[in-house]
């Protein structure tokens, strides 16, 4: 055990590997790949970036990028208020503080957290491809895709964030005679409030961006617009498109942050 | 005192504000979502989908056909390359994110251009920090997967297009988090280094980076593990590794393979997290 903790202690092996990690990685890929650039992609390039000067701000253009932008915030608070719904219950069980019964609550939270880890561990829009052949084309199957993994983020952070309240108060309601499920309901909820506000406002950002690349299996919204002018080649539309997106994500950041600044002090 | 309680109720109506609004906006959007879909509710809450479900579960088991892993075993062990593909494609992308953003980070916090660290305001460099902070939000509003369809116009499809476009979109995150670690650093170490005639690059290498070398590194796993989850969705467009198959069996109807892909992918993602916290006992070793 001695000489494991000696070994982590040298800094210079976490460098040689992170380094030498990074280069093998870039050279394989150098080598296996072919050329970088397609066959006219340097005129193509110019001709996009170029295009940033002929912005499409027609108002019919910028009235349906609203109405995807409005739509792309609207399947984002779907899907994040179904995951929190979701997440509540599943992260107070999880968090192994409301059962009393010792072997009864293992069971419960190894079940739980191996669930958690499962659903956050595919990507939203893999879930989207799956849902889409089961249920077919609609909006539910956005605010799904994006519920799913976000109740593993959730329901996990919620966990810790109970977990890790101060023992004191709990311990003085313990004792005064209430019982598990009550410390949890007077005493870890109203402690833990806050810092999981402030993540679920965090969170929030991410919820948005994720909403905007359900274009790729066809639901409406900003991500929908961009794709379709991409497609068309209308590279002002692209740009329009993607400042829209930019000034919805940095609108929301602001928003967030605003919120958690409010939350600490 | 009277500031204090002034700032305290502020805060509260902040707070209230923003959470009566966003639960009137999820209402709404439940409405919306519900009226849009109206035609496949009924649908979506009946027997028929159940049985979908469990008909879908099973053609991705390969249970239909006598295909599951049990039968597949050598062509699951096939697709090794293409997972070992992807593994690749998700360490480059994040190690050239992680260069660019360790080194215009500096630029990006706000410390170095007002007059906490030198005493007086830059002008010039006030001017780099709008220029860079901006392009650290426009690049972290924009999903990997519309860089890499971007991407794809210009470039040939491969493990580059991926790499690339998972790069630009972590210089982004990477960039803000690390500006962000730079603003709340201690800075006497920094100060006493100025005052002797460090500049720029020096202050850099010999101040920021003693002290915030464990949290940048510690981001940078972090966001490895988010960017080994999202290179099968860059892949779907850009052709390499995992997603390229995952969308060719989509398109198939091979769903079979599908499950088999899906394992690989859960694989990996559970490689790369053990991987992370393994690195993450050298960081935390002294601290």
């Amino acid at each position: 055990m001695k000489n494991v903790n000696h070994f982590f202690e040298h800094k210079k092996i976490l460098t040689l590997i992170l380094v030498s990690a990074f280069l093998w990685s870039s050279i394989r890929i150098f080598y296996t790949d072919q050329t970088l650039i397609s066959y006219d992609g340097i005129s193509t390039l110019f001709n996009f970036l170029w295009s940033v000067f002929y912005l499409d701000v027609t108002p019919e253009f910028l009235v349906i990028c609203l109405k995807a932008v409005v739509q792309t915030i609207l399947y984002a608070f779907g899907g994040l208020s179904l995951a929190i719904i979701i997440a509540i219950p599943i992260g107070i069980l999880s968090s192994g503080t409301c059962i009393y019964n010792k072997y009864v609550n293992n069971t419960v939270v190894t079940t739980l957290r191996f669930v958690l880890a499962c659903t956050r561990s595919i990507h939203e829009l893999i879930w989207a491809l799956l849902l889409v052949s089961i249920i077919g084309l609609s909006p539910m199957v956005a605010v799904l895709a994006l519920t799913i993994p976000y109740v593993g983020i959730l329901g996990r952070i919620f966990a810790e964030q109970l977990r890790d309240v101060p023992q004191q108060p709990i311990r003085l309601l313990l004792s005064n005679g209430a019982s598990y499920t009550k410390a949890v309901m007077y005493g870890r909820i109203p402690l833990a409030m806050p810092n999981i506000i402030s993540y679920i406002f965090y969170r929030l950002e991410c919820g948005i961006r994720s909403a905007a690349i359900m274009s790729f299996i066809g639901i409406q919204g900003i991500g929908y617009q961009i794709h379709l002018s991409l497609l068309d080649l209308r590279f002002g539309q692209v740009w329009t498109g993607l400042i829209c997106l930019t000034i919805l994500v940095v609108v929301v950041d602001a928003w967030s942050s605003i919120v958690r600044k409010a939350l600490t002090s | 005192m009277n500031k204090l309680s002034d700032s305290t109720v502020k805060n509260k109506y902040i707070i209230r504000i923003s959470l009566i609004s966003s639960v009137i906006l999820s209402i709404i959007s439940w409405g919306y979502v519900l009226f849009e879909s109206r035609y496949s509710l009924p649908g979506l809450f009946s027997l028929h989908t159940v049985t979908e479900t469990k008909e879908f579960i099973s053609k991705l088991m390969g249970f239909e056909q006598n295909l599951s892993l049990a039968y597949q075993f050598n062509s699951w062990f096939e697709l090794r390359h293409l997972a070992f593909e992807t593994l690749l494609m998700s360490i480059c992308s994040i190690g050239i994110a992680g260069i660019i953003a360790l080194t215009t980070c500096i630029f990006a916090s706000r410390n170095f251009h007002d007059d906490t660290i030198f005493g007086y305001s830059r002008p010039l460099l006030k001017i780099v920090y709008f220029i860079v902070r901006n392009i650290y939000s426009f690049t972290r509003a924009i999903p990997e997967l519309i860089l890499a369809i971007i991407l794809m116009l210009f470039l040939t499809p491969g493990i580059w297009v991926a790499a690339i476009a998972l790069a630009i979109h972590n210089v982004g995150v990477l960039g803000k988090l690390y500006s962000e670690c730079i603003e709340d650093m201690d800075i006497t170490a920094l100060k006493s280094l100025q005052s002797s005639g460090a500049r720029g690059w020096q202050l850099l290498s010999y101040a920021v980076l003693p002290q915030l070398l464990p949290k940048f590194l510690t981001y940078l796993l972090y966001r490895w593990e988010v960017v080994i989850r999202t290179t099968v969705v860059v892949g779907l467009v850009s052709a390499a590794g995992l997603g390229r198959e995952f969308r060719l069996s989509f398109s198939y109807f091979h769903y079979e393979d599908l499950g088999l892909l899906l394992l690989w992918y859960i694989v990996l993602v559970i490689i790369v997290d053990l991987l992370c916290s393994l690195l993450r006992q050298f960081i935390t070793v002294r601290y």
